[in-house]
């Protein structure tokens, strides 16, 4: 099984991919869906892959904070190279990228995410897009991977350096970085009126934000029990697919579809907020939190902390927007942002997941963990690999930290 | 920064070659690099994460070894600490010096060298500056105009200095000079500097072989690895390092500083200086430095690149990803390592192995070495490994007439002498009918009658020709390490992987788990693990899966299961190592591993090619030691 699982993935050219993404579509068509946000948000993440595969000419490779509704402004689909990594782990299909990473001299310490997107991009089982555009905030690794891939497939880059967000004069330089880019990509392109455009986008973007923070409100006592994940992998959406109208539509739904079907009151849970991410991967500690009757009531990476957007200054409003992501900063700012969602959402405990090679949020972790005012669990683990991963460990770990909090007397410690 | 009394003596630390010692200086501070040690690191993971590399940990324990109060757990230094935002890995370091003291800044430095990236650089190097105490607006351009014009004086007799490297100085001792000179005082570091270079001048040329054996120019690239040993490591088997793009030599030169102008403003100079300095790994225009490196090699200025990998350290990890297809393969290695001493006997192994692949390449011989003329000859090669020491004498019709295996003990030298007596005598061979003993191993330096040392890479290279010539991919599953090396049709070295200093997939690997299971290693190779269920055994560290393999055992899974599913963990890291290099048949296995039949099978059912297995594989090694020896006699 294991070898023609192999052979397969070996043997995977873009058409093939192609032919099962098609394939996938038309499943996708036919599957009725409880509720409608939730095809919407499917459809999305394929229109994503579709276009990459069969619509390459279309197709923009991204990285995280690289702004999404300036190049769907200019007629291309953003493909987040993250999600390809995440979605090779929840498919069980990470494991044969990761060896041939080693191969192409990717370092075994770069987070799984990025070696399974490196080398299946380099393998080329995806085509060459239109255009490469790298983002350097959050990990080190977005610059350097996304070069070395458009060098290979000989894709023009574009690369924006993001600053720490309190550096003097940190907002002109994106601007002004930004605002190259655009023009300079509009004008190879051949766009007209790119700048009407991007207005366009941006104002979809910015009602999807204000559709965004009325799901965060709602979340704010009460648990919507039908995404026992939470709602993490809404990341995707906000972070590359703002500005276009299926995102909108995709927060409109699922806010006026909880409002019909009515959402269950969650006094009787506890409550925990994630920081950073999940697994990509089926992994015991949701189960145990279901058992405990705990839910992810809310996640760092949900939280909307840029201002409404500026139409009148599209680049300044965009390089906002980048700079005041969460997680994005410094420690005393991140402190501050969870101590702040704890309040807010009403939270009984925080569960961290420190995930392989990843030092944007588990770096100084242990150093900040004495300024939280809620408990805290870490476990150790690998966002795309379960074989990196021990699930006897993580289920202990989070056994003892429910068992503590039920008993009710959680020192402010970090633990784990 | 918090305001504190102006002190012209006082230190200001920073961390990177981004930040300009000419600011600091002209603040009136002394500008001090914490410069990690990576040789004797120690992992500070209760504040900063293993995610993070040795090298920021090294950087983190600098700091608090350099506070005035070691007291409090992370005490408020007085000095002031500067930090460039250069990695996730200094950002996070900066993150948990500032939550504990207030004197810590962060120099955000741009990724790329554009006119906007120059001006962002300006406002970040003019309030870095402004941020010192004691500093006044009204003379600062006096101020860093003087500190421009004593750095520019240091540095340029720093190159000169340079150019006795290999003639008149190691390089190792270079690097002591340079550190040592951009931490002093200026003025000091000139006075030290104009007294060293007439002292060379004056010292007559050595023999340049009492330097360095400077036959093979290197070019050393990657992480920043600040333990001497590394260096010294690569000289001693005959490099001369010709070019070393590290933080700690070219990256903390400026030499493009004499285009400041005096009069203009010296922050945008400066901004534009260091951004356009030989770009680190972090820099969007990093892949040049790369693709002039592998300029190098074709242009015949270097033999091969040495590059340096440390864990976590991501970036010049990518570096390794855009050099691989531009060079010639056995031009480059490639070394993981933390900078650690316990790894040093490894990695000054495949140095070693290094230079012989490109010394094979070459057709150069080691060493020259006086013949002695008898009429029967004989040729012996000592493995002294870690577990076991295997000795072997060939005659000079290439037919074994003595082999020998002894567990190694605590005294390798002793065990290999007490072997060598025994060979001897048993094989009835004159001791002066030996024309030229060779080691290999961890060990061998250790053989005091050793004629000649090589690596163990080249030696089960040739070795496995004895057997079987037409092999051209060796798996060597050894007691402390396990190697894969691919070879040519003439055994000479293309490429190989090594294992790191973790002990999974290694020997010892299987020793250990033995132990959890209560039997010994022979009888652990003979369990019968066909059928069952698979227990995969995650990790990868031998004391982890110790601990696994006990809980499993806890869990009730029975003993075969879980040999197979450590089986697996072997094959699955020997895999890796394979396609590292890339798969090439026939393929032969070697070392005290290949006893082991089950996990033959299991590797040549995973790899789906039929593996050679020589009758006694643990001798492989010393035959290879036997047959270069012989041939270097042979060709003289």
């Amino acid at each position: 099984m294991r070898d023609i699982h192999t052979k397969f993935l070996d043997r995977l050219t873009p058409r093939k991919a192609a032919a099962l993404v098609a394939l996938y579509g038309v499943q996708m068509h036919f599957h009725r869906r409880h509720y409608v946000h939730d095809a919407v948000y499917k459809k999305i993440v394929y229109r994503s892959f579709f276009n990459a595969l069969v619509l390459p000419q279309k197709s923009a490779w991204v990285t995280i904070l690289v702004p999404s509704e300036m190049l769907i402004a200019l007629g291309l689909t953003p493909l987040m190279l993250e999600t390809l990594g995440g979605v090779m782990g929840s498919q069980g299909l990470a494991g044969h990228f990761l060896k041939n990473s080693d191969e192409i001299g990717v370092p075994p310490s770069l987070c799984t995410f990025h070696r399974t997107h490196l080398a299946a991009a380099l393998k080329s089982i995806l085509p060459k897009p239109r255009l490469v555009v790298a983002a350097s905030a959050l990990c080190d690794g977005n610059l350097r991977s996304l070069q070395e891939i458009s060098y290979s497939l000989d894709s023009p880059f574009i690369f924006i350096d993001i600053p720490e967000p309190t550096s003097p004069g940190a907002i002109d330089y994106v601007r002004d970085q930004l605002e190259h880019h655009f023009f300079r990509i509009a004008e190879r392109l051949k766009i007209k009126n790119p700048v009407e455009r991007l207005k366009k986008t941006l104002a979809v973007s910015e009602e999807t934000r204000k559709w965004m923070e009325v799901l965060n409100k709602s979340r704010e006592k009460l648990y919507i029990p039908q995404k026992p994940m939470g709602f993490v992998w809404n990341l995707l959406l906000h972070t590359s697919q703002l500005g276009d109208g299926r995102t909108l539509r995709y927060y409109k739904t699922l806010c006026q579809e909880l409002r019909k079907k009515g959402m269950e009151i969650s006094q009787d849970k506890t409550r925990f907020l994630l920081m950073h991410l999940l697994p990509a991967y089926k992994h015991r500690a949701l189960e145990i939190l279901k058992q405990r009757n705990g839910v992810i009531a809310m996640e760092e990476t949900s939280h909307i902390s840029w201002p409404q957007i500026d139409l009148q200054k599209p680049f300044s409003s965009m390089a906002k927007k980048i700079l005041l992501q969460p997680m994005l900063g410094n420690a005393e700012r991140r402190i501050k942002e969870i101590n702040y969602l704890c309040e807010r959402y009403n939270i009984d405990g925080i569960i961290h997941f420190s995930h392989w090679g990843c030092r944007l949020s588990s770096g100084s972790l242990n150093a900040i963990k004495r300024y939280l005012k809620r408990p805290i669990i870490d476990c150790e683990t690998d966002l795309v690999d379960p074989q990196s991963s021990s699930a006897g460990q993580i289920a202990t770990r989070m056994e003892g930290f429910l068992e503590m909090l039920e008993r009710n007397h959680a020192p402010n410690l970090g633990f784990g | 920064m918090s305001q504190r009394s102006f002190s012209p003596n006082k230190a200001a630390f920073y961390t990177c070659t981004y930040v300009p010692l000419e600011i600091i200086w002209a603040a009136g501070f002394i500008p001090k690099r914490l410069i990690g040690q990576t040789d004797s690191c120690l992992y500070t993971d209760s504040i900063l994460s293993r995610n993070v590399c040795p090298y920021a940990h090294s950087v983190l324990k600098a700091w608090r070894n350099v506070q005035p109060e070691k007291t409090k757990y992370l005490a408020t230094n007085t000095n002031p600490v500067i930090i460039a935002n250069s990695c996730d890995a200094m950002h996070k370091l900066y993150d948990i010096l500032k939550l504990e003291s207030d004197n810590v800044y962060l120099l955000d430095v741009p990724r790329e060298n554009t006119r906007q990236a120059i001006d962002f650089f300006y406002h970040q190097i003019r309030a870095l500056y402004f941020s010192f105490p004691g500093v006044e607006k009204k003379d600062y351009k006096s101020q860093i105009d003087t500190a421009i014009e004593i750095y520019k004086r240091v540095r340029r007799l720093l190159e000169e200095v340079r150019t006795f490297v290999g003639k008149k100085m190691t390089y190792s001792e270079f690097i002591e000079i340079k550190q040592n000179a951009l931490q002093s005082i200026p003025q000091k570091a000139l006075e030290g500097l104009a007294g060293l270079l007439q002292d060379l001048n004056e010292r007559k040329l050595n023999n340049a072989s009492q330097i360095t054996n400077s036959i093979l120019p290197v070019a050393v690239t990657g992480s920043p690895m600040t333990g001497q040993n590394i260096f010294s490591a690569i000289e001693q088997v005959g490099f001369d390092i010709f070019d070393n793009d590290s933080c700690l030599d070219l990256r903390w030169s400026v030499s493009e500083i004499e285009t400041h102008n005096p009069g203009s403003d010296p922050f945008f100079d400066l901004a534009e200086l260091y951004l356009n300095k030989i770009p680190c790994a972090r820099m969007a225009s990093r892949q040049r430095v790369v693709e002039r490196l592998s300029e190098y090699i074709k242009e015949g200025d270097i033999e091969g690149i040495i590059h340096l990998r440390m864990p976590f350290c991501d970036l010049y990890g990518f570096d390794l990803v855009h050099l691989l297809p531009l060079v010639e393969k056995g031009r480059i290695l490639h070394l993981d390592t933390d900078g650690s001493l316990q790894s040093l006997g490894q990695i000054r192994t495949r140095i070693q192995a290094f230079a012989e692949i490109i010394l094979q390449k070459k057709n150069v011989n080691l060493k020259a070495k006086q013949k002695i003329k008898t009429d029967a000859s004989y040729y012996c090669g000592i493995d002294i490994g870690s577990s076991t020491v295997d000795g072997v004498i060939l005659s000079s019709e290439g037919k074994i007439v003595a082999r020998s295996i002894e567990k190694t003990g605590s005294h390798p030298g002793n065990t290999s002498l007490r072997l060598y007596k025994k060979m001897i005598k048993e094989s009835g061979v004159s001791e002066k009918a030996i024309l030229s003993v060779m080691t290999t191993g961890y060990g061998r330096n250790s053989f005091p009658l050793s004629h000649d040392s090589v690596s163990e890479i080249s030696c089960h290279a040739y070795g496995i020709r004895y057997f079987f010539p037409q092999v051209r991919l060796v798996i060597d599953i050894g007691g402390q390490d396990s190697k894969v090396i691919k070879i040519d049709e003439n055994g000479i070295v293309n490429d190989f992987r090594m294992n790191d200093k973790c002990a999974a997939g290694t020997g010892r690997f299987l020793e250990v788990m033995a132990q959890a299971l209560e039997m010994n290693i022979n009888e652990m190779s003979e369990v019968d693990i066909t059928g069952g269920k698979n227990v995969p055994i995650s990790s990868v560290c031998t004391v982890f899966a110790e601990s696994e393999v006990i809980s499993l055992l806890g869990q009730g899974y029975p003993a075969p299961d879980i040999i197979r599913g450590l089986y697996q963990a072997i094959t699955n890291r020997i895999e890796a190592m394979v396609q590292g290099i890339g798969l090439a048949e026939p393929i032969a296995i070697t070392g005290g591993g290949a006893l082991n039949h089950a996990l033959v099978f299991s590797i040549e059912k995973r790899l789906g090619v039929p593996i050679c297995v020589p009758d006694k594989p643990q001798i492989i090694g010393a035959i290879g030691a036997a047959i270069l020896t012989m041939e270097k006699n042979e060709i003289r």
